[in-house]
């Protein structure tokens, strides 16, 4: 080798082949030292530890957390040769470890999400009270599945769960996470709440519900969302920008359906309401139906009355007996017939006169016309 | 849901709300009218509680995976 003559660009490339076979991916860990963001695009800085210091490369997108000096993260990329500016690894990720640079990225992202108003109380929406269709993008293999799973079938019946499988920790949780959250956005028939989940564990364990790429899907959902990560006490970037924020993923099935028994129970309520409410009514209408015949009836009787008491005084003006009070008096032949003329009487015939008081049998001495 | 119409619970379920505030806020005169009313909303009580007795809930696997670049 030492006898054969290569170009700079022949060495390049033959140094990036070497390289790329026997490194084609590599994870470093080491301090941030000389950050340099350039044109907010390419992020440039050195990884060191006590002993050495490597050139880094790579662009703003690939940073799923702010980064700043002093910081220990972890970056996977690929050694590379550049044939101007030399040897630097070129980034593919960056994710901060350790327990203090974990909470220094979360800090910073924290602040930056917040100055954009992603956390502020008037852009949460309210998430419906019986939905239909939920989507629950979490890992089928963990117990937030099995948790969640085992609250809805409790409390609920009938709803649709659309579950998209993802890896809730490690590298390709973030896209993952983002992929799904997508996905049910763009769902031409979209489900009603969107809940992202994931049980208890370490910081490292919990952090990408803390990346940014996470914590701006979750914000950009169309959606309404659901965020339980990890126990209580922890609280992820996706918790503080999510629609509603559960404690732990039992929290989250809780939050998300109505308890059956309660609605049930509500039912027999609302039953027992309109019962009443018509028993009411009716005992009312007829109450007041009953009170209308009655005097509707009261008033007929009042005019019979009237009516008999005019047809009386009627009757009374036309009988006969009224007239001979007055002097008159009547006079029948022997049949009872009423004499009206004395064209039909002849002497010798008897007749009777009827008085006011009393009457005479009486002869027909001479009838004259 | 069971029955023929195609309304979700939360439908079925405001509709019996509203039947409520309606006789709530309605002073009874046309008796047809509410006996209509009160048959409805016991027919949707009848048919929200046989959905929660008889109903399981559903889970469908998204295919899809959303790791690839």
């Amino acid at each position: 080798m030492e006898d054969q003559v290569v170009s700079v660009s022949e060495f390049v490339a033959l140094l990036n082949q070497t390289l790329e076979f026997a490194y084609p991916k590599i994870s470093i860990e080491g301090e941030v030292s000389e950050l340099r963001i350039s044109k907010n695009q390419w992020v440039y800085f050195n990884l060191q530890d006590e002993h050495s210091s490597v050139k880094m490369f790579g662009t703003v997108y690939q940073l799923q957390q702010p980064i700043e000096d002093g910081m220990k993260v972890v970056v996977r990329g690929t050694p590379k040769l550049h044939n101007k500016y030399g040897f630097s690894v070129n980034i593919s990720s960056i994710s901060p470890t350790g327990e203090g640079s974990i909470k220094k990225a979360f800090e910073l992202l924290k602040q930056k999400l917040n100055e954009e108003g992603l956390f502020a109380p008037e852009r949460k929406r309210q998430i419906p009270a019986i939905p239909a269709r939920i989507g629950l993008i979490t890992s089928a293999q963990a117990a937030a599945y099995g948790d969640f799973m085992e609250i809805i079938n409790q409390r609920w019946s009938g709803v649709d769960i659309l579950h998209v499988d993802v890896q809730v920790q490690g590298e390709p949780a973030p896209k993952q996470i983002v992929g799904a959250i997508n996905y049910f956005s763009q769902m031409p028939n979209p489900v009603d709440v969107l809940v992202i989940t994931r049980g208890g564990g370490s910081s490292e364990d919990l952090m990408a519900f803390s990346t940014e790429s996470v914590a701006r899907a979750i914000a950009g959902s169309r959606i309404p969302t659901v965020v339980g990560v990890g126990h209580e006490m922890d609280v992820s970037l996706a918790d503080m920008v999510a629609d509603v924020r559960a404690a732990t993923p039992t929290n989250a099935a809780q939050l998300v359906v109505p308890d059956k028994r309660e609605v049930q129970h509500n039912l027999g309520s609302l039953m027992a309401r309109i019962r009443e409410k018509l028993t009411d009514d009716l005992r009312n209408c007829l109450a007041r139906t009953s009170a209308k015949i009655d005097e509707s009836l009261s008033l007929q009787v009042t005019t019979c009355r009237n009516r008999v008491e005019n047809l009386s005084q009627k009757i009374e003006l036309v009988n006969p007996l009224q007239i001979l009070k007055r002097g008159y008096s009547l006079i029948t032949d022997s049949s009872g017939a009423t004499v009206h003329s004395a064209s039909k009487l002849t002497a010798g015939d008897k007749l009777m006169v009827r008085f006011n008081k009393g009457s005479a049998d009486v002869e027909v001495v001479d009838a004259k016309e | 849901m069971p029955k023929s119409d195609d309304k979700t619970f939360a439908e079925k379920f405001s509709e019996l709300e509203e039947i409520v505030a309606w006789f709530d806020t309605t002073e009874i005169n046309d008796i047809d009218e509410s006996l209509e009313k009160y048959e409805r909303g016991a027919q949707l009580t009848k048919e929200l509680n046989a959905y929660l007795d008889e109903t399981e809930n559903r889970v469908t696997k998204i295919k899809e995976k959303f790791d690839v670049a």
